[in-house]
């Protein structure tokens, strides 16, 4: 039977996670150490919280390099959600410069405003619509169904990528446009939650497990 | 503009309220839940009114039983203390804590829980008392005990300490229907770039309106959804109809 793993590692809701998940009808393990990390059909990185403690936690079980192993050498399809999805990129600038994962080129950096409203707050705590990037959409592409449908975000933090084919989808907050969901191949990242989203996340979930 | 809704609970139930003293209990708690996500709440804050006086809690159980089939955000508080209490909230599926008492009595504890948590999780939750006209004083364990401070003072002080939100409740209009407390939110907006929730008084779309040209990001509702009053779906349009952002359902 097909299955989703989640990465328990001590970071993050994870039985919203699994509720939601399991209402694709998949079963649900969390895994939390290599070998079962390696042997998952399909893996998800969940986090909540500061970068540097949730790469901390990842070093702690030894999960760093079976997360590169799994995503960049077997490449099996993972899907990192909020801090799971910035956790993938190389570094990230929240309290001082820390490495990430460098699955997916580019950096976690502060949500920054040039228009100084009273109405721009960090955290960016909102539901927010989604809008794919136009050349994405002529494609065949699992999720292009969610386009401008609202997702919820909680974050102070946003990816800046390297390679602006991997960004799939975006929010607009004021002026800043946030990456919503980026992909290189069977790597996925989300900003927003999921598995807090209502009907649309879960809809998200189920066409990210197309990739089984 | 976030539509909340707010579930005051009481050992098990669900309860009204009224200037935060619990008055008769409503129902099951999950029942409501389950109702407000299908009728497109962007949001649940579940406060046990009791936990932080008699130190217990029943709302793991609750929070747990409502993350088995509702898919958004929860805010959870009542009597969270530490670091263990934040973990077991956390681990029965809530998304966010909400601190009063146990921030007023250890001024360091929003610090350390923003530290371990991140401040998207932490809600600052202020109970309001107005002292005079342009003066509003922090209240704890449910609006029951004075603390001498100041509320705009008090939001200061935690934005700084790594707050992340703010759950702004006035005790004067809560269960009163007569709409919010509009001075203390600009109070506080004015004073505090945090994403603020506006709690007590809602009881008419034009407490909406009201409530709108200020920088509020989420209104809390309680007893008029909680009594059929007013429904979330009318609440959502008339937030529409002014322009505000409303979540695409």
């Amino acid at each position: 039977m097909k299955s989703v793993s989640i990465l328990d590692y001590g970071c993050g809701n994870i039985l919203s996670l699994k509720r939601a998940v399991m209402e694709s009808g998949l079963d649900v393990k969390f895994c939390n150490d290599e070998k079962n990390l390696l042997e998952s059909n399909f893996l998800i990185l969940p986090g909540v919280g500061a970068f540097e403690n949730a790469m901390n936690l990842l070093k702690q079980s030894n999960l760093i390099d079976a997360l590169k192993e799994y995503s960049l050498i077997k490449k099996k399809p993972i899907l990192g959600i909020c801090l799971g999805m910035q956790l993938l990129l190389t570094k990230s600038y929240e309290m001082g410069e820390n490495q990430g994962l460098d699955i997916i080129k580019g950096a976690n950096i502060l949500i920054k405003s040039n228009l100084k409203s009273p109405k721009f707050k960090i955290p960016h705590i909102d539901w927010e619509e989604i809008y794919f990037c136009k050349n994405l959409l002529s494609k065949d592409l699992i999720f292009k169904d969610l386009d401008r449908k609202s997702f919820y975000f909680v974050h102070s933090y946003m990816a800046s990528l390297e390679n602006p084919e991997n960004l799939v989808a975006y929010s607009q907050y004021h002026d800043v446009k946030i990456p919503a969901i980026i992909q290189s191949n069977n790597i996925i990242g989300c900003q927003f939650h999921p598995e807090k989203s209502g009907t649309n996340g879960l809809k998200l979930l189920e066409s990210a497990f197309k990739l089984i | 503009m976030r539509i909340i809704a707010r579930l005051d609970i009481k050992n098990f139930n669900l309860i009204k309220s009224r200037n935060l003293e619990g008055l008769k209990v409503v129902g099951n708690p999950n029942l409501y839940a389950s109702k407000y996500y299908s009728e497109g709440a962007d949001e649940l804050i579940f406060m046990d009114l009791v936990a932080s006086l008699y130190n217990r809690n029943s709302l793991y159980e609750i929070v747990k039983q409502a993350s088995k089939n509702i898919f958004i955000p929860f805010t959870v508080g009542g009597g969270i203390r530490s670091i263990d209490d934040a973990l077991k909230i956390f681990d029965s599926g809530a998304d966010k804590i909400a601190i009063n008492t146990a921030a007023i009595k250890d001024p360091n504890l929003v610090k350390v829980l923003s530290k371990r948590f991140g401040s998207q999780a932490i809600v600052l939750s202020i109970e309001a008392k107005k002292i005079n006209e342009k003066k509003w004083e922090a209240y704890i364990e449910c609006g029951r005990q004075d603390t001498g401070v100041d509320v705009v003072d008090w939001a200061k002080k935690n934005a700084d300490n790594g707050a992340g939100e703010i759950l702004l409740t006035s005790i004067d209009q809560e269960g009163t229907s007569k709409g919010f407390d509009c001075d203390l939110i600009e109070s506080v907006t004015s004073a505090v770039n945090l994403p603020l929730l506006a709690s007590g008084g809602f009881g008419s779309l034009n407490d909406i309106e009201k409530v709108s040209k200020l920088n509020v990001d989420g209104v809390v509702i309680a007893d008029a959804i909680h009594f059929n009053k007013i429904n979330l779906h009318s609440i959502k349009n008339k937030a529409k109809e002014l322009g505000l952002k409303v979540r695409n359902f």
